[in-house]
Formats: structure tokens, C-alpha cells, sequence
């Protein structure tokens, strides 16, 4: 072999060993530091219920992976649920606290301060302050926040089984690991995956799987996390910026409920769990555990709208007992309109149950009389 | 060397002409925006357009956002693609290495000239972007809201208002990062340049890589793949402009443009250094 050879491949050998360390660091951090062994399931499920007040700042991902049409007023909350969703949070505790929800383009931010909330839209460049309280609002970036997400599960589920799930390293926390398996046949929702801090409850990855399903349907992870106290304080308007103050945003705002429909007590076999849902008496939450569906009243031209979002995304026409209803099953999520022949409203459906649960709400609301039960 | 390398680097034409299509571009959508006087949409449109027409300043970073994705990329191609084989299909790289001097240290040369000339081009689009902004949009700040200090009209992606010496830093380092990553890319276009004798093939293989990284970002099934991508972090300098600055991102792309220019230099270095030089 000539020197010049030699010495060409010394240094290609060089650069292949540099490459591959390169390339190998994480992997050799994460062998340098191994995620150890999980805490008992149901001890970890009572931690992460008791870390409300656990301060934390965090950079987290949320990737939703459901193919959810784009639903009339409607798409920032599908837009949640169907791609990725970068957040910055510092919450000091449960009312007060800021998401800043990432974008290339911009940042939208959501401040909740125990004087009131504030939202900030670099796009419209406009600070808002929302006075009064909304019972229910519509789901929001913040609400996927790995420790507001687990935290909802498990306190919709508080009685289903849950097991311990290998432990692994998120974020640079060795997290144990639950399994929570909603007891209820009709919910579709087959499992949900919690990583969170054995030392303080903090929640740091979870995962939702539809019934049926392998992968998970929506992920959402910590990719960093400092659990120290960040001071929150209100924003400031700035000169340049608008500032408006309006009333806190409802359900009935988007979706444009009536409020003199009486909804029933109890619809395809499930008791009502929340009556005047979002504060109006047209929107009533049903079901129990993570088996739950929202009924809302809207307008016929809102069900109109709707029914050709669902018929496009897929959803299929079935005839009720009373007019027709669409149906659209996007796991886990299960969507109906319900358009009842000469009525002045419709209904929309929507829920982590079956199609047949659905199906049997949306006979008794196509026979519903006007003015209610 | 260094300094032979940066003066043919200043005395080509060709250098000068690529400076001036960058800055051509943020002037073009300068004018069109100056006279509809109306912003992009929110969300549509570059970064930084909705809110240029209140703040003639914050128009350098406007510009960045436009010529970054593309047009910055492509004039680093062609240089750095232009850097070992443009001299070699001019037939004067074995003239070069005649002289008492190790090729090791002309491919330094070669990669501080490109340096050079990205930091250049960067900051001169930055200059007249300014130059054009408040020229066309005037510098805000006429507002005055009660009991908040006047301070410009200048708002962060945040909402939190910046004074001028914020904004001059923070645009300072955002020219730090998109120069680091384009020297990223430049070292993989350097090394391709050295496995030619074509500039054209070159500076077009550094495009391939460039256009296969972004395809590739935007697709779910590569998310193993995609932290590692050359033009993963690229957009992370936006992150500057946050309140707070929002570092995690520019930190893993700093290291990671640090990584592609070890990694491919010394693949440069190791390819050049024993080449046989035909031409």
C-alpha cells in the first residue's frame, strides 16, 4: 500500500470516528444515565393528581395524529388535534401561570393570573383581557401541556385500572410509567400512557391510544423541563400593539348554541354529567369517565355547515327516527350532526365513545320536541 | 492565503451581483408592501411582514425571513460549490497548490472566504433592509399608552416592547446564527466541491441536500431523522425575538451546524489533502 494511501485513509478514518461519536452522543448520555425502575402504578397516578401546585417551565411538543375535518368555527381547536403543537410554559400554579404557544411565523400567548386572563396574538398584535369566568371553554394549546393532559385524564378516570409501565428518560428525568385502561366497553379511548417525575408527580410525556389502535393518536412530551418557580406577571400593553378587554369566550361563542333548548337528563343510556355546559343551556356534557360526549344545540344553517364538513371527511348519512344524522368516526374521537325535518336547530355531537352510543343520542335528540323533554 | 483568497473573493463580480439579487428581494416586497399599506394576513406571509408596516426597524429581520429559506442558500452554494472546483475547471488549482503552501491551508482559506462572504452578504442585507424600512415605514413609536414608558414602536413576538439597543442585539445574534448555519451548509457544499471539478455539480449537489433536508422536515415518518436535518434549526433564530429569548433551540442548532462543519471540513480535509489534482 503506497503512503499516500495510508495517510488518505488515517484521515478518512479520522472523520468517520469523529462523525460517529458525534452522532452516538445521545446515545451514550442516555447509557451514561439509565431511566431506572417505575413506582407502583397507583402511587404515581396519586402523585400526579396532587402536582397541581409543582411549578415547572418547560418546552413541550404535542403531535396530534387524528384526521379531523375542519369543522365550521371550529379549526384552531382540530388544528390541536391533528399536527404539531410547539408550547413554552412557565406555571408558578394553577392560576398563574403562561403557555406561549410557538409558531416560525409568530406566538400566541395565554396568560391566567389570579386577577384574570390574557391573551396575546402576535399575528393580530393585539392583547386581550378577558373578565368574567367561563365554566367549560373549548380545548386550547395549554390544556395539552403534558401535566395539564394527564392530570385531566386521570381525574376523568378515577376509578379504572391502571398499571406500571417500564420507566423511561424524558427530558432528562428518569420517569416512571402508568397504563391507565378505561374500564368502560364504550369509551374509545384503549389506553392512556403517563411518564412523570416519581419525585414530585410532574408529568413529562403522555400518550393516548384509540381502541383498536397501536400507535398512539395524540403524544405530547416535555422536551425540556426545569421544575423551578418562573415568575409570572400580567402583560404590559405595548406602544405600537392593541389592547382590548372582552368578555371570557364561551362554547355557545364558537359554536353559536341556543340557549332555550332543554337537552334531556339522559341520552343513549348516559346520564347528563354537566347540564348548561360553557354556561348555556343548549350544550350539556354526557357520560362518565372518559366514556363522555358533549351535546350542542346550534343553529340549522351551523348543523348545515357541519354535516358537509363530516360528509366530506368521510362521515357517513344515516336515517333517525326523525330526519337524518351524520356520523363520522375518527378514533378516538366519534362526531354526529343531527338535523331534525322543520326544526329550528340542530345538534352536534361529539365524544370519546362508541358509534352506537351516539347513534342511540342522536335518535332521542331527532324526536326531541321543541322547547325540550 | 487568507488574505489572496479574500481579495480574488472581493475583486469577482459575480460576488457583488449575488449580494445585490438578496437584497433585491426584500426591496421588491419593501415597495409592494409600502404601497398597499396593508399587512400579510396573520399567519400568511413571512415572519416579522404583518408587523413592518407599524416599525420600519424591525424590517432587517423581515428580510432575513425572505431571502433565508432560499435565496440565501443558493448564493452560498454557488461560492462554496465554486471554492476547490471552480479552480479546478479553471485549470488553476494545480497552480495554486505549486506554491510552498499545504492544501490543508488552502482549504482553510477557502472556507474563511466563505465565511466572509456569507457574514458579508448577511449584513449588508441586513444594512439596506433597514435602510429601506424606515425609509418606507418611518420607526413607529408615536403611540403612547399610560404609565408604559415610550419606547418605540417595536414589539417582540411576545407582546413585551423592545427598545432600539434590544433589537440591535438580538438582531446581532441572529446574524451570528444564520451565519453559523449557512457555514453549515457551506461545509457540505465545500466538501462536494472537492469530489469535482464541476463548480455547477458542486454548488447543485449542495442544493439537493438542501431541498431532500426540507422535504424530509416535513415529513412525519422521518421525526428519528429530523433533529439531525442541516435545515432543522435554520428558522430557529425567530427565537431571538421571543421574551424571553427562547435558547433551547438556537443552542441544539448551534451545535448542530458546529457538528456538519467538523464533520464535512474534515471530510473536505480528508478527500483534498491527498487528492490527485488533474486539472
Amino acid at each position: 500500500m503506497s503512503v499516500v494511501r495510508q495517510a488518505k485513509r488515517r484521515r478518512w478514518a479520522v472523520v468517520a470516528v469523529v462523525a460517529v461519536l458525534l452522532v452516538a452522543v445521545p446515545a451514550i448520555v442516555a447509557a451514561v444515565r439509565p431511566a431506572g425502575q417505575s413506582i407502583a402504578a397507583a402511587q404515581l397516578r396519586a402523585l400526579v393528581l396532587g402536582s397541581e401546585t409543582r411549578p415547572y417551565q418547560g418546552y413541550a411538543h404535542s403531535t396530534g395524529s387524528l384526521a379531523l375535518p375542519e369543522l365550521p368555527n371550529l379549526a384552531d381547536v382540530s388544528a390541536l388535534f391533528t399536527t404539531t403543537t410547539s408550547t413554552h410554559t412557565w406555571y408558578a400554579g394553577p392560576d398563574r401561570y403562561r403557555v406561549a404557544v410557538l409558531s416560525a411565523a409568530g406566538e400566541h400567548d395565554i396568560y391566567r393570573l389570579p386577577e384574570g386572563e390574557y391573551t396575546w396574538d402576535y399575528g393580530t398584535n393585539t392583547l386581550t383581557e378577558l373578565t368574567g369566568q367561563s365554566t367549560v371553554r373549548l380545548p386550547r394549546a395549554s390544556d395539552l401541556v403534558p401535566p395539564e393532559l394527564a392530570r385531566w385524564i386521570l381525574r376523568s378516570a378515577p376509578a379504572d385500572p391502571v398499571t406500571t409501565l417500564p420507566a423511561r428518560r424524558v427530558a432528562g428525568i428518569a420517569a416512571s410509567g402508568l397504563r391507565l385502561v378505561p374500564a368502560d366497553p364504550d369509551t374509545t379511548i384503549g389506553q392512556a400512557d403517563i411518564w412523570a417525575d416519581p419525585g414530585t408527580g410532574l408529568p413529562v410525556r403522555v400518550e393516548v391510544t384509540a381502541r383498536g389502535q397501536n400507535a398512539p393518536g395524540l403524544v405530547a412530551e416535555f422536551e425540556d423541563v426545569d421544575q423551578t418557580a418562573p415568575v409570572v406577571t400580567a402583560p404590559k400593553p405595548a406602544p405600537g400593539s392593541g389592547f382590548t378587554v372582552t368578555n371570557a369566550p364561551d362554547i355557545s361563542d364558537a359554536l353559536g348554541a341556543l340557549g332555550r333548548v332543554r337537552l334531556p337528563a339522559t341520552l343513549g343510556g348516559r346520564p347528563v354529567r354537566t347540564t348548561n355546559f360553557g354556561g348555556v343551556q343548549g350544550a350539556a356534557l354526557y357520560g362518565s369517565g372518559l366514556a363522555t360526549f358533549v351535546v350542542v344545540a346550534v343553529p340549522p344553517n351551523l348543523a348545515r355547515d357541519a354535516a358537509d364538513a363530516a360528509g366530506q371527511a368521510g362521515g357517513a348519512t344515516e336515517t333517525l327516527a326523525n330526519g337524518e344524522g351524520v356520523f363520522l368516526s375518527i378514533t378516538p374521537l366519534s362526531l354526529a350532526v343531527v338535523r331534525p325535518p322543520g326544526m329550528r336547530r340542530g345538534f352536534l355531537l361529539a365524544g370519546l365513545v362508541g358509534h352506537q352510543v351516539l347513534r342511540a343520542a342522536a335518535d332521542q335528540l331527532s324526536q326531541l320536541r321543541r322547547g325540550g323533554p | 492565503m487568507i488574505a489572496v483568497e479574500l481579495r480574488k473573493l472581493v475583486l469577482r463580480p459575480r460576488m457583488w451581483v449575488s449580494v445585490g439579487l438578496l437584497c433585491l428581494l426584500p426591496a421588491i416586497v419593501a415597495v409592494f408592501l409600502a404601497t398597499a399599506d396593508f399587512a400579510p394576513p396573520p399567519g400568511q406571509g413571512g415572519a416579522f411582514l404583518s408587523a413592518v408596516v407599524n416599525d420600519g426597524k424591525l424590517y432587517p429581520a423581515a428580510a432575513l425571513a425572505l431571502v433565508l429559506p432560499l435565496f440565501l442558500p443558493i448564493a452560498v452554494a454557488v461560492v462554496a460549490g465554486d471554492s476547490i472546483a471552480g479552480e479546478a475547471s479553471g485549470g488553476t488549482l494545480r497552480y495554486l497548490l505549486v506554491r510552498p503552501v499545504g492544501r490543508t491551508r488552502l482549504l482553510v482559506a477557502k472556507l474563511i472566504a466563505v465565511a466572509v462572504y456569507v457574514t458579508a452578504a448577511i449584513v449588508i442585507v441586513v444594512l439596506t433592509s433597514l435602510v429601506i424600512g424606515v425609509l418606507l415605514f418611518g420607526t413607529g413609536g408615536s403611540e403612547v399608552i399610560p404609565g408604559i414608558p415610550a419606547q418605540g414602536g417595536v414589539v417582540s413576538l411576545s407582546g413585551a416592547p423592545l427598545s432600539s439597543s434590544s433589537l440591535g442585539l438580538r438582531l446581532l445574534g441572529a446574524v451570528g446564527y444564520i451565519v453559523l448555519s449557512m457555514l453549515g451548509f457551506a461545509a457540505i457544499t465545500v466538501f462536494l466541491s472537492t469530489l469535482t471539478d464541476s463548480a455547477l455539480g458542486a454548488a447543485l449537489g449542495g442544493l439537493a441536500v438542501l431541498i431532500t433536508s426540507s422535504v424530509l422536515e416535513t415529513l412525519d415518518a422521518a421525526a428519528a431523522v429530523k433533529p439531525y436535518l442541516p435545515t432543522h434549526y435554520w428558522l430557529s433564530w425567530i427565537d431571538f425575538f421571543r421574551d424571553p429569548v427562547l435558547w433551547r433551540n438556537i443552542d441544539h442548532g448551534l451545535l448542530l451546524q458546529a457538528g456538519y462543519i467538523v464533520v464535512f471540513f474534515g471530510a473536505a480535509w480528508a478527500n483534498f489533502a491527498t487528492r490527485d489534482i488533474t486539472s
